[in-house]
């Protein structure tokens, strides 16, 4: 598909994304995960050179997260921080964007914050995922 | 905070019963705690700790985890208020800390199964973003920073379940696992608890904390050595139970208890003697490993109970050594209130009593007590100087339990402590005792003075523990320096004393031979306390039978004609005192059943008879002894013989009549004079004035009918005549009269009776008793009182003999004889008419 194409895609799902989430609609994570799934559709057509390729990179990771796929997010940027090209300022921002999500995790979940680091409590949620409950499907 | 989940891989274990003890133990003892139910596909815990918002939960109460989780899952800044998920939960008496639960919602309403629906899509535990461990982390946390609890108890679900696995994991600092006996539970068990000791934790987290708990421990495991196997892994991994089984450690077992269990009650911090069980007592040990802060107060209470338990089980049970015992009665389950704030009597002040004993009315009799050492003076202060209890008694805990009771007189304030006393005073003896403390003598002597009969036995048990006698038991005590003549004499001298007929009764019953109460005993404690025919020997002797002739005469009378089953018969001991130690003859004792016999066997079968068997014709000769039996000493109403010729000869001074014409002619006028006081003493005034006071004829009658005929009226007013009391002087002409009867009917060596010393017919004005056989008899009546050492039969004898014919003070010279000489005197004039040939013994 083409990067217009792309492009008028991405805008719509995003002003549709926009709007569920303005109006608290149970979906709204979904329509961000849609999102993120036309963002990194377009980062594959547009090289991290470019702003605009820099910018669905950056879109992907984002919506990412704000579907609550963090795994997603996580693996994306990592993805994207590898990429030969990648400049130095997408590395840095990619990785504030992550940081900014542990920050406003750690703002919604004040009080656990307070004893634990959500970066444990992620490191543990994924094991978790792996291992299942009591990590007894390890 | 510290947070406990308890955990069970099978359900049906006890799990959220052992929690909510958990909850309100830690709350008596002045801890915050906060129970959080994440059973959330069957919540219940509110059920267990038996919310007052309940039935709120069924309306109005709209909070729990489940929906503030929905409200959190997802991370907000602002999050529902706490309080609104919370019920706050009312601690048992006494107890000074605070208990919340979080339910898991208002379940079972349709509310919380939509809310539970929701939140699996919302708190995605799965979800590697961490928000759903962020949201748990953060209720947990937010517990422990706005409440400030000390503990936090968690309910987590059966099996393997994500939250189950989050609650152990995650969130717990010690997991209590509970498993069932049987391979299954712990197979289950082990691989969950290996899994829980290698999970991740948190990087401020300990390393998690595991104790296995074995519940419901009734049934056997079908491979015990698999299952012990498997149990000795899981205490490699947790803790047990120290110093138990072969390992040194064992799980804690919590058995299962009908009453309790069934009826899923919580007793957790409570202190009343009747909450405890032993599956309370196995929560108490665990509670001491499970929380080792609170493990000295843990102990405290398991104490506490045990020793009020063993007080109460000992007021109600009826159990006892000896009959005394049990007639003075347990207490009812009624009487007793446990885990009582009594008020002063003044107002002021209060104090906790574990249990208070009350009558059926009125004020409080007894409060127990437990205290610490070192409290004593102070709780004797309040209970002495606030209140109007009888008895105190204070369960000391020192190195053991100690047992101090303290009683008072009910006139007095001080109380003072019972020394050598471990059974608690009963019901009846606080009607019984002006003091409860003071069982001596004199005190149960006072009560049967009083009417009290449920004293005698106590004090006919005190006689035998005193005199050395009833059994092997009292031969060893004897020889330990139980043995204690002068307080056997004073018990046999007051219950001689004994005014009332009730508990005269009682007296000859309970001393009787054999009697109830050493049976009783022996059924008990057959080892020890055997009954040898040699001691009942010796009580026969020296208990029943001088009370047998001290104890007023109506009540003797009454023990001789008690039956109770074919072959028992009131005991001859009495009798056997007289005519073998005194007499020198023989009286044999031989029962009902028989003679019986013997007279079934000698005599001839009735034609009509001819068909019955033997036992049927024992039968009926042992129903016809009984009936003679019982008529052989009476106490008449009808005009003594000797009054009858008083009235005939003032009518008729040369009336040469039969006595029977006489009775005919004058009995309706002595009849009426014995109903007149007056008129009866003025007579035997004159008749006192003439020296003719008879024993025999006028006051009492013995015929050569075999029976024994007393005549109280005329008793009574000559013993106003004489200055004695009725009672003594009855006494002295029964002792008379069967002396005489014993002359008669008892066997000499050569198994004769004495027919030469038959009482006269007095069929006439001119027929009169021998002057030597009066003589005799008296010697013999006054060497009985000799032995028996009453005073007051003493004096009424000596009274009567100086208003009585010539002969009845013959006794005065007499004494200086010999037993020997006297038993000579006696066998003489009894041989006198058989050497004429009389008739032979057995055509009477």
């Amino acid at each position: 598909m083409e990067a217009d194409s792309l492009n008028s895609l991405v805008t719509g799902a995003i002003w549709r994304a926009e709007q569920l989430e303005a109006h608290n609609i149970k979906s709204a994570p979904q329509a961000w995960a849609e999102v993120s799934s036309l963002e990194e559709e377009l980062a594959k057509v547009l090289p991290v050179s470019g702003p605009e390729g820099r910018i669905a990179r950056r879109g992907a990771v984002r919506a990412a997260l704000k579907a609550g796929d963090y795994a997603r997010a996580e693996a994306m940027a990592g993805c994207y921080s590898a990429e030969d090209a990648a400049p130095k300022s997408l590395k840095t921002e990619l990785a504030k964007i992550l940081e900014e999500d542990t920050r406003a995790m750690a703002r919604r979940f004040r009080y656990a914050a307070r004893h634990h680091s959500p970066r444990e409590a992620r490191d543990l949620a994924r094991r978790f995922r792996q291992a299942g409950a009591f990590g007894l499907a390890a | 905070m510290e947070t406990v989940a308890f955990y069970s891989y099978k359900g049906g274990v006890g799990r959220s019963l052992l929690l909510a003890n958990a909850a309100r133990f830690l709350a008596t003892l002045g801890k915050g705690v906060v129970a959080l139910d994440f059973d959330f596909e069957a919540p219940g815990l509110h059920y267990k700790l038996g919310a007052p918002q309940h039935s709120d939960l069924a309306s109005a109460f709209n909070g729990g985890a489940v929906p503030y989780l929905n409200a959190t899952a997802g991370g907000t800044t602002a999050p529902p208020p706490l309080a609104a998920h919370m019920l706050g939960l009312p601690v048992p008496p006494g107890g000074d800390g605070w208990l919340r639960l979080m339910p898991a919602g208002p379940a079972p309403r349709q509310e919380y199964w939509a809310a539970f629906k929701e939140l699996g899509e919302r708190l995605r535990l799965g979800d590697p973003s961490g928000r759903g461990f962020m949201a748990l982390l953060d209720l947990q946390a937010r517990i422990a920073d706005e409440l400030k609890p000390d503990y936090l108890l968690i309910d987590a679900r059966t099996g393997v379940t994500e939250l189950g696995g989050l609650a152990t994991t995650i969130l717990a600092d010690t997991v209590v696992c509970m498993f069932a006996a049987n391979q299954e539970s712990l197979d289950g068990t082990l691989v969950v608890v290996e899994a829980l000791k290698a999970a991740p934790r948190l990087a401020n987290q300990k390393p998690i904390r595991v104790v296995p708990a074995l519940s419901r421990t009734t049934a056997k495991p079908p491979d015990e050595e698999r299952f012990a196997k498997g149990v000795k892994r899981l205490l490699d991994l947790g803790e047990g139970k120290k110093g138990q089984g072969d390992t040194g450690s064992a799980p804690f077992a919590l058995p299962h208890d009908d009453a309790f269990g069934a009826s899923e009650r919580v007793v957790g911090g409570e202190r009343k003697a009747s909450a405890f069980s032993p599956l309370y007592k196995a929560y108490l040990q665990l509670f001491q490993t499970l929380f080792p802060s609170r493990a000295q107060p843990a102990l405290r209470v398991l104490e506490r109970l045990e020793a009020v338990a063993d007080v109460r089980e000992g007021l109600t049970s009826d159990r006892e050594h000896y009959e005394s015992e049990y007639l003075l009665g347990p207490w009812s389950a009624t009487a007793i209130q446990e885990g009582v704030l009594c008020k002063a009597d003044s107002g002021k002040g209060s104090r906790y009593a574990d249990l208070i004993c009350s009558g059926e009315t009125g004020p409080p009799l007894m409060v127990v007590e437990y205290v610490e050492d070192g409290a004593i003076d102070e709780a004797l202060e309040f209970w002495g100087k606030s209140t109007e209890v009888r008895c105190v008694v204070l369960l000391v805990r020192t190195s053991y339990v100690e047992r101090q009771i303290f009683t008072r007189d009910i006139e007095e304030r001080k109380l003072r402590r019972v020394e050598h006393r471990w059974d608690l005073p009963r019901p009846r003896e606080f009607e019984l005792l002006r003091d409860v403390g003071d069982r001596s003598v004199e005190s149960m002597l006072d009560a049967v003075r009083h009417g009290h009969i449920e004293a005698v036995a106590w004090l006919v048990n005190e006689w035998r523990d005193s005199s050395g006698e009833g059994g092997d038991m009292h031969r060893k005590m004897r020889g330990r320096g139980y043995w204690r003549p002068e307080r056997a004499q004073r018990i046999l001298d007051g219950l001689a004393a004994t005014e009332d007929h009730r508990c005269a009764e009682e007296i000859l019953r309970r001393a009787r031979p054999g009697g109830y109460d050493l049976r009783h005993r022996g059924r008990h404690f057959p080892d020890d306390w055997d009954v040898d025919e040699e001691s009942e020997q010796k009580i026969a002797k020296d208990l029943f039978a001088p009370l047998f002739w001290r104890l007023p005469v109506e009540a003797v009378l009454k023990s001789m004609e008690e039956r109770r089953y074919p072959g028992d018969f009131g005991s001859l001991a009495g009798y056997q005192l007289l005519a073998q130690d005194l007499m020198g003859l023989s009286y044999p004792g031989r029962s009902a059943l028989e003679e019986a016999r013997a007279l079934a066997a000698r005599l001839p079968v009735p034609r009509d008879n001819r068909d019955e068997g033997e036992d049927e014709r024992v039968l009926m000769w042992l129903h016809r002894s009984r009936r003679q039996q019982s008529e052989r000493v009476r106490l008449s109403e009808e005009p003594p013989p000797a009054l009858i010729w008083e009235e005939m000869l003032r009518e008729d001074q040369y009336w040469h009549g039969t006595f029977e014409e006489a009775k005919e002619k004058v009995g309706d006028k002595a009849r009426k004079m014995l109903g007149s006081g007056v008129g009866l003493r003025r007579r035997l005034k004159e008749i006192a004035a003439r020296r003719e006071l008879t024993t025999q004829g006028l006051l009492g009658s013995y015929e050569a009918s075999d029976r024994i005929e007393l005549y109280p009226q005329v008793i009574t007013a000559a013993a106003e005549v004489l200055g004695v009391a009725p009672r003594y002087l009855k006494s002295v002409v029964f002792i008379h009269l069967s002396t005489w009867a014993m002359a008669y009917e008892a066997n000499d060596l050569d198994g004769q009776r004495g027919y030469g010393f038959a009482p006269s017919p007095r069929t006439s004005l001119f027929d009169r008793e021998s002057p030597a056989h009066v003589a005799l008899v008296q010697a013999f009546t006054h060497r009985l009182i000799g032995v028996l050492r009453d005073p007051n039969l003493q004096a009424a004898f000596e009274e009567l003999s100086k208003q009585q014919p010539e002969p009845y003070a013959r006794w005065e010279p007499m004494r200086k004889l010999s037993l020997e000489k006297l038993r000579m005197f006696l066998l003489t004039a009894r041989a006198s008419a058989s050497v004429l040939g009389l008739p032979p013994e057995d055509t009477r």
